[in-house]
């Protein structure tokens, strides 16, 4: 046994070389590593029986739920009482799904390294070959994967509402599209903070507190601003006054007063990732014929989206005006209240969320690793 | 276990033992001493080179006789003037307040097995976590081939195979899609891995259980999986953590001879264990651990002409001690044959040496103390590790 200093031609440690080196090896993206993360942990899944089970469980009750809501409606309405309601129904389907993404997502992905690393596969991994970059990819991507399914079983029990409710193929695509991407949103959020947290336990219940939080909660937060954010201020509002129709024409009065409005357009922005309001994006507008859709069948989709819509220039005068343009004394002035969409400002905020947890977990993943959280062990 | 060799195990070298030594309670002084060095220093910068004065107490637990030629592989290392397979040097790692790893220096030459030996939490795991590439030295530095992985771990990953003390694996995999899967998690070409998964089944004995899902396994077969998983791109260092650990006698041998065979091509071998009986046939060298730093470093051939318990059995207790008063030995209670198992009258000598030994069984035979077996009481690595300070706390071996 030698126990000598180092051979002194050991090469000594060049720190932006090996910096470089292990920036290199965190962040290598090959196929073949990530192609071996994603069957590694779908082959898991689809060997388990409970993986079944709960798909077969989830499309019965939503094929359930859908046939509960549309019998009385067909059994009670006129045929053409049926496309309105069945068009109602399927917003309230297209919510439900949106739900139950939201509570199988973090289940599927919140655990999924801290559980490795519990069951000691997940340092057998790091001491491989594979970067942490394709293990944290890999994993996202068998998550989101399985998420899928989910969706896809959902479908069975959406489409033919839909059908019966014509609602409009774009229409239903974009709603796909946003599930689909809340759902890779969620997931990666979900690995984050599986990367972050020793127990499996911790970080499904984390990430179960972020979805509630941003579904139920800031809604609420939302809602309470109003009492805290009133103002009083001078609104001018303008009517079509019919009193002297017969010896003057109909024309559009101005009315001044002092009111107290609640500006609830300042904290929108606690809105914008609420996944409801996002799914509501994707509804046509209430009025008006949109690329081959109806113009009528309201549902709660749209009434959602108009709502927020107009909450979000409540402050605009704009919405003061109830005059028809044409009438004498019509505000011209006033303009139009913008229509500023919603879905860009709460896509970008769960990409965000999505992208800085994938950094964080490819981050935590990282060796040699430097610092260890207390109690963490990593075999 | 004949309760004379259960206590001649737990009796220190040099000390009073359990059979209550008689004499002196010094060695057997029969001759002059091999030259002795000092107790090597807190990094276990072993100074066993021959050139030592002699020990002043006669036989000190640690002392080291005169370094013997290098081992083969050793030799053809120096020839090729390669780096060392393992080199840890003043490496310190903490978890919070406690530091599990203290300043740690040692080298493991390639071609050859080295064996970690410590008390639990001693740091072995630790240090093995670094030399794998996973935890990164606080200060210090660790170099596999002469790469440290702080700088390229990418290269240090893609030459150590490193088995830990917990075998994880997916449990729903078979036994030969974990292999598989370990081949492609590094990059191994598909055309090589079939054939490599089979050689490894082959190896440890799997083949059998090929097809069985890995959470069926015994934790012996388990362990074997893990060893096979550990060679799968045939590493040139290997590193096993407690590998022994839940394997049947059967599969032990399998175990040894495969970890000599892998020496012997070449292949750098860290292993701990805490059977030390199966360490000493499987290492060249030894690197003795405590509170995170190397209290003693030596090859096992070294260790031979170190002192330790020798166990002499008469067919006559009295004439046994007759030989061993009139030999002026100290020695332990001579038991009689009511008293072992053997049915023999037994004894236990603290020796320094195994050429003490040697002359001490002569000059017993001479003295007609009817031996009928003699032998160490405890192996090389056993009777070396009682005689270190780790050996008497708790979590001790």
């Amino acid at each position: 046994m030698s126990t000598q200093a180092p051979a002194p031609d050991a090469p000594a440690p060049q720190a932006p070389v090996g910096r470089r080196r292990a920036l290199n090896s965190t962040l290598a993206l090959r196929p073949r590593g990530l192609w071996l993360v994603i069957s590694l942990e779908l082959r898991q899944r689809i060997r388990s029986k409970r993986w079944y089970i709960a798909l077969a469980g989830w499309t019965v009750v939503l094929l359930g739920i859908g046939a509960l809501g549309m019998a009385p409606t067909l059994f009670t309405a006129q045929w053409g009482d049926v496309e309105p309601a069945a068009a109602m129904i399927f917003s309230l389907q297209i919510i439900l799904v949106l739900f139950a993404m939201l509570l199988v997502v973090p289940a599927l992905s919140a655990g999924s390294i801290n559980g490795d690393r519990t069951a000691g596969t997940l340092a057998t991994l790091q001491a491989s070959l594979l970067s942490p970059l394709e293990i944290v990819l890999g994993k996202l991507l068998a998550g989101f994967a399985t998420g899928m399914a989910f969706l896809v079983l959902a479908l069975p029990s959406v489409i033919p509402i839909a059908v019966l409710g014509r609602i409009g193929p774009l229409y239903l695509l974009r709603i796909v599209v946003v599930i689909v991407l809340l759902t890779l949103c969620v997931t990666a959020v979900g690995l984050g903070l599986s990367a972050i947290t020793n127990r499996q336990l911790g970080s499904v219940v984390l990430a179960y507190v972020v979805v509630f939080g941003v579904t139920v909660v800031l809604p609420f937060a939302w809602a309470s601003s109003a009492f805290f954010l009133q103002y009083e201020r001078e609104v001018t509002t303008y009517r079509t006054s019919y009193s002297d129709a017969e010896v003057d024409p109909v024309r559009c009065v101005e009315t001044t007063r002092t009111e107290t409005i609640s500006r609830v357009d300042l904290s929108m922005p606690l809105m914008w990732g609420n996944p409801v309001v996002l799914l509501a994006e994707t509804a046509p507008p209430m009025t008006g014929t949109y690329w081959g859709e109806d113009e009528g069948n309201a549902d709660v989709l749209r009434m959602l989206k108009s709502g927020m819509r107009l909450t979000a220039t409540i402050a605009h005068p704009a919405h003061n005006n109830s005059c028809e343009p044409g009438t004498e004394g019509y505000p011209d002035h006033l303009g139009e209240a913008p229509n500023r969409p919603l879905w860009p400002m709460g896509m970008a905020l769960w990409m965000l969320a999505g992208a800085g947890s994938l950094g964080v977990a490819t981050w935590r993943l990282a060796i040699p690793i430097k610092r260890l959280g207390a109690g963490t062990r990593i075999a | 276990m004949p309760r004379c060799a259960h206590d001649a195990q737990h009796t220190p070298a040099g000390g009073p033992g359990p059979h209550g030594e008689q004499g002196t309670g010094e060695a057997y002084d029969y001759g002059p001493h091999q030259p002795s060095a000092p107790p090597p220093d807190d990094q276990g910068q072993s100074q066993a080179q021959g050139q030592a004065p002699p020990s002043p107490e006669g036989y000190p637990g640690r002392a080291a006789p005169a370094a013997p030629p290098p081992l083969p592989a050793e030799r053809a290392d120096l020839a090729a003037g390669t780096a060392p397979g393992i080199v840890a040097e003043q490496v310190i790692r903490a978890f919070g307040s406690v530091k599990a790893v203290n300043g740690l220096t040692f080298t493991a030459p390639r071609g050859a097995v080295t064996a970690l030996v410590g008390p639990n939490g001693c740091g072995k795991s630790t240090l093995m976590l670094m030399l794998a590439s996973l935890l990164a030295p606080d200060s210090g530095r660790v170099l596999i081939n002469g790469v440290d992985p702080s700088v390229d771990s990418a290269a240090v990953r893609a030459s150590v195979g490193w088995m830990p003390d917990q075998f994880g694996a997916w449990d729903s995999l078979r036994v030969a899609e974990v292999l598989e899967v370990m081949g492609r998690a590094y990059f191994l070409p598909s055309a090589q891995l079939k054939q490599r998964v089979d050689e490894l089944l082959q190896l440890m004995d799997l083949v059998s259980l090929a097809q069985q899902p890995a959470h069926v396994l015994s934790r012996g077969q388990k362990q074997r999986l893990g060893l096979a998983r550990a060679l799968i791109h045939a590493p040139s260092v290997l590193i096993l953590d407690e590998p022994a650990s839940g394997l049947d006698p059967a599969s032990r041998r399998r175990l040894l001879r495969v970890v000599r065979a892998l020496a012997a091509e070449g292949t750098t071998v860290l292993i701990s264990s805490h059977i030390l009986t199966e360490l000493e046939e499987m290492a060249d060298h030894v690197v003795f651990m405590d509170s995170g730093r190397v209290v003693d470093a030596a090859s096992v051939r070294d260790l031979a002409a170190r002192p330790r318990p020798w166990k002499v059995a008469s067919l006559n207790a009295q004439a046994l001690t007759d030989a061993l008063a009139r030999l002026g030995v100290s020695h332990g209670e001579v038991l009689g044959p009511e008293r072992t198992a053997s049915g023999h009258a037994e004894t236990v000598v603290p020796l320094p040496d195994e050429a003490t030994a040697s002359r001490l069984l002569t000059d017993l035979t001479a003295a007609k103390a009817q031996v009928i077996s003699f032998g160490p009481a405890a192996g090389r690595l056993e009777a070396a590790y009682l005689a270190s300070d780790a050996a008497h706390r708790e979590g001790a071996l």
